[in-house]
């Protein structure tokens, strides 16, 4: 008896752990809804404008937007999301905001079950990192956002027009771009130490050319054997490629897409053979860094450990540039241009999106506006609260409060590039004022050159095998080319013999005929 | 008259059946979690399975998504990946099963016949702990040891005895034998438990039954042992062979490092499958590769389980 008594008891214990497990936890999305918000959804779902309409701010929609978290840990959230939910009842927003911080360590596969669930919706995020707006859209996952062009039209004009098409798929707008320089130029970066040790220090800050760089380093290795001087040199602007944003640079326009019009096979031209020579003599002399192929180190961690003494990176200014450098770098560095400014497709980082499972668009599109137009809401996305998690110093620059830093703030105010509109928050942790305001001023710069695929986007499905063939191909050959650790000729021929047989022809074509019918429907 | 019979010979079985629940039904009250469990957990997402065939679309969900008959499967197979994922899948796992089941085994006898208990902990301890570290760290140790510029094997073996250093990340020959010795090493350990779990269970009479026949060690192991093994191997390889067309993905991506140039010996279906659509988020392909997989198992499964029934009954799996 005894025995069936614990047989039963177990039995029940195990029933209770399997419905414990099965059920839903309130916490683990890692948001706290506000007043019950997100739950009382449905009962919401009524057109934005309504909404605006009730006085009461608790019957607003509220709309559940993507917090970007290095850490599992947010802990000002509430108090974020409470402060700008007054601010917004403050102005009669007509909408009030989730906060849903995702750590970056499991974002895709938190976002693609949220943007499976419509018991428990995303409704704003940004692709970065994530995705592109092409298989977005080819996956039905966000919306089209064509309808509120003529609702908020100073939204459409933020930035230039190419850099809208950038987003677009069939000249619909899917996704509206972050705000960038969405063009830049390649910069060297090197030890300041080191380069006054060589004698090149006066020519920081000045456009150089490859060979003058390719001098100072040979110097420098003179001077310091022990340190490398090229973690990656997959770089483009130097290569002087448009990729159009795809990784595996099947086909590319040459001289950044400015006045460019023919897609290559870049892996088969003589510029890409040539470019190949330049990473094997810095190979050759000791400039890269050991076991480059398993070795993922970003340049300034190489710096800071001490490994490296500088590296190529790309930057819209140079004081941009050395200001990124005082953030990242222990070592005071200068920096040297290398080419010139261009943007071009791989200069749009980021967009934002209204997901399909969303149950209330009008609103979500509200509140992606004010956070594209509106300084205050952009900054507590950015920042945080003015004396809680920052603080504004003379200069118009913001710094961590008092008795705050990266470890104990409870709010990530190091990634404001992520967010819609960075140009609106305050430059952080720097002294260079124009940080945003220098950017925001090349949007409406017309000496400017941009590439002639500015906004094309590849929609690769009708030559998806051979793409997935070639892209797998060029994972094999390509970084051991640009780190100089194999002969060129006989494994360069090699590459572009399996890309032949698998179909990178017709990719190059289909690009092309995709890049003609693009050009021709912005005449 | 023969209706009749059979008539009643399925009403007896029904009131065996019912009997034997009512007899058992503690038991079956106790299993019944774990078969509630097994429902939700491996039969109600076979639902999903129809995603293979459909261009999926997040809005839409499962079941109004449109069908797209193959066209997630073509991928697979029109390019030159298709035979290097498909040969190593399944190379790599033949090896492994085979070097596997003989390697834990070994180990297994070997512990049985350690007679100090403290000992027989500690080299229990000692052989399982390669299979809890992460494949990430066992990546980095594998570094460790073939990094070119600093890594033990080139630093401390080859260049001190005048040999010319080896880039192992760029010579994709060496990583068969590379991966085998460190898929043995980690997986050994808890592959030898399991047998040894076997070992200790037998009826140690005929242990001492053959001493007094005068049998040597050796013919203990390959007369009483290995023969009494033998229905465990068989499950364990049936097992094994269900899960043919998979492969760890740490493995063949974390150990290599991901590292472009070894692709060709690196690759298989489950790596290809996520190199080509890791930024796509495209269900639908990404499925049509694991239903592939799932069902070239099952195939595998039933064929050899047929096969080992025909031969000895006794030990087929179902």
């Amino acid at each position: 008896m005894r025995k069936k008594l614990t047989a039963a008891i177990l039995a029940a214990v195990m029933s209770i752990a399997l419905i414990a497990c099965g059920s839903a936890d309130p916490g683990s999305t890692g948001t706290q809804a506000p007043s019950e918000s997100a739950e009382a959804a449905p009962a919401e779902a009524a057109p934005a404008e309504a909404s605006a309409e009730e006085s009461n701010p608790a019957d607003w929609p509220v709309i559940k937007v993507e917090i970007l978290s290095f850490t599992d840990a947010q802990e000002k959230e509430p108090e974020i999301e409470q402060a700008l939910n007054e601010y917004l009842v403050s102005i009669d927003a007509g909408v009030q905001a989730d906060l849903l911080p995702i750590a970056i360590g499991d974002r895709a596969t938190t976002l693609t079950l949220m943007l499976a669930d419509p018991d428990n919706p995303i409704d704003l995020f940004g692709w970065r990192f994530y995705s592109t707006v092409p298989d977005m859209v080819h996956n039905d996952q966000i919306i089209s956002l064509e309808k509120y062009r003529d609702v908020y039209p100073d939204l459409w004009d933020l930035f230039p027009e190419d850099v809208y098409r950038t987003c677009q798929v069939n000249g619909e707008q899917y996704s509206i771009p972050g705000a960038d320089s969405f063009g830049n130029f390649q910069v060297y970066a090197m030890r300041k130490d080191v380069a006054e040790e060589i004698g090149v220090a006066d020519k920081a800050s000045t456009r150089i050319t490859l060979e003058e760089l390719n001098d100072i380093l040979l110097k420098a290795e003179e001077a310091h054997p022990e340190l490398c001087w090229h973690g990656d040199t997959a770089v483009l602007p130097l290569q002087g490629i448009d990729n159009f944003g795809e990784t595996a640079w099947l086909g590319v326009l040459l001289n950044r897409g400015v006045d460019s019009h023919e897609i290559i096979n870049y892996y088969a031209s003589p510029e890409f053979r040539a470019y190949c020579e330049q990473c094997k003599w810095w190979k050759d002399n000791g400039m890269i860094v050991d076991d480059p192929l398993n070795n993922t180190y970003a340049g300034y961690t190489l710096m800071n450990d001490g490994v490296g003494g500088g590296y190529l990176f790309e930057a819209y200014n140079c004081e941009y540039a050395l200001s990124l450098m005082k953030a990242q770098i222990q070592y005071e560095t200068i920096v040297f241009q290398l080419t010139d400014f261009a943007g071009n497709n791989s200069c749009v980082y980021n967009g934002w999106n209204i997901s399909s499972v969303c149950r209330n668009p009008d609103a979500a599109m509200k509140l992606l506006y004010l956070m594209y137009t509106d300084p205050q809401v952009c900054r507590y996305f950015t920042l945080g609260i003015e004396g809680l998690t920052y603080k504004v110093d003379e200069n118009g620059c913001a710094w961590y409060a008092d008795g705050k830093d990266v470890n104990n703030v409870g709010w990530n105010l190091s990634a404001p590039w992520f967010y819609p509109n960075e140009c609106l928050s305050l430059p952080f942790e720097t002294d260079y004022a124009g940080y945003f305001s220098d950017m925001a001023a090349l949007w409406s710069d017309n000496s400017l050159k941009y590439s002639e695929a500015m906004g094309f986007v590849f929609d690769k499905t009708p030559v998806f095998d051979q793409y997935s063939a070639c892209a797998a191909i060029v994972d094999e050959y390509r970084t051991a080319l640009l780190m100089g650790q194999v002969d060129i000729d006989d494994y360069l021929a090699r590459f572009n013999d399996e890309l032949s047989a698998n179909g990178i022809d017709e990719i190059v074509a289909e690009m092309q005929k995709q890049f003609d019918e693009f050009e021709a429907s912005k005449n | 008259m023969k209706d009749e019979a059979a008539r009643l010979g399925r009403q007896a079985q029904r009131r065996t059946l019912r009997k034997r629940i009512y007899k058992y039904r503690i038991l079956y009250i106790l299993a019944l979690p774990a078969f509630v469990y097994l429902i939700i957990n491996n039969y109600m997402p076979m639902v999903g399975l129809s995603l293979a065939f459909k261009n999926y679309s997040f809005a839409k969900g499962i079941f109004a998504s449109p069908w797209n008959g193959i066209s997630n499967f073509t991928y697979l197979f029109g390019s030159k990946w298709a035979k290097i994922m498909f040969r190593n899948t399944i190379g790599y796992n033949l090896l492994f099963i085979a070097l596997g089941t003989v390697f834990a085994i070994f180990v297994a006898i070997v512990l049985g016949e350690v007679l100090n208990p403290r000992a027989k902990k500690i080299y229990q301890t000692l052989i399982l702990i390669p299979h809890l570290v992460s494949t990430v760290l066992i990546g980095y140790l594998v570094y460790a040891f073939l990094s070119y510029t600093n890594g033990f094997v080139n630093m401390s073996i080859i260049t001190p005895m005048g040999g010319e250093a080896i880039n192992w990340y760029t010579e994709p020959k060496y990583w068969p034998f590379i991966l085998t010795i460190v898929q043995l090493w980690r997986s050994f350990g808890f592959q030898s438990i399991v047998y040894y779990a076997t070992i200790i269970g037998f009826d140690k009479s005929y242990y001492e039954a053959a001493v007094v026949d005068g049998a040597n060690t050796w013919q203990q192991i390959t007369q009483i042992t290995l023969p009494l093994l033998r229905p465990t191997i068989i499950i364990l390889t049936i097992m094994a062979l269900g899960r043919m067309f998979a492969s760890d993905f740490g493995l063949f991506y974390q150990v290599p490092m991901n590292t472009g140039t070894l692709h060709t010996v690196t690759t298989t279906i489950d790596t290809f499958v996520y190199r080509a659509l890791m930024e796509n988020h495209d269900v639908g392909r990404s499925l049509a590769a694991g239903f592939l997989q799932s069902i070239l198992g099952f195939i595998v499964v039933m064929i050899t389980n047929t096969i080992v029934r025909k031969i000895e009954p006794e030990s087929a799996l179902f």
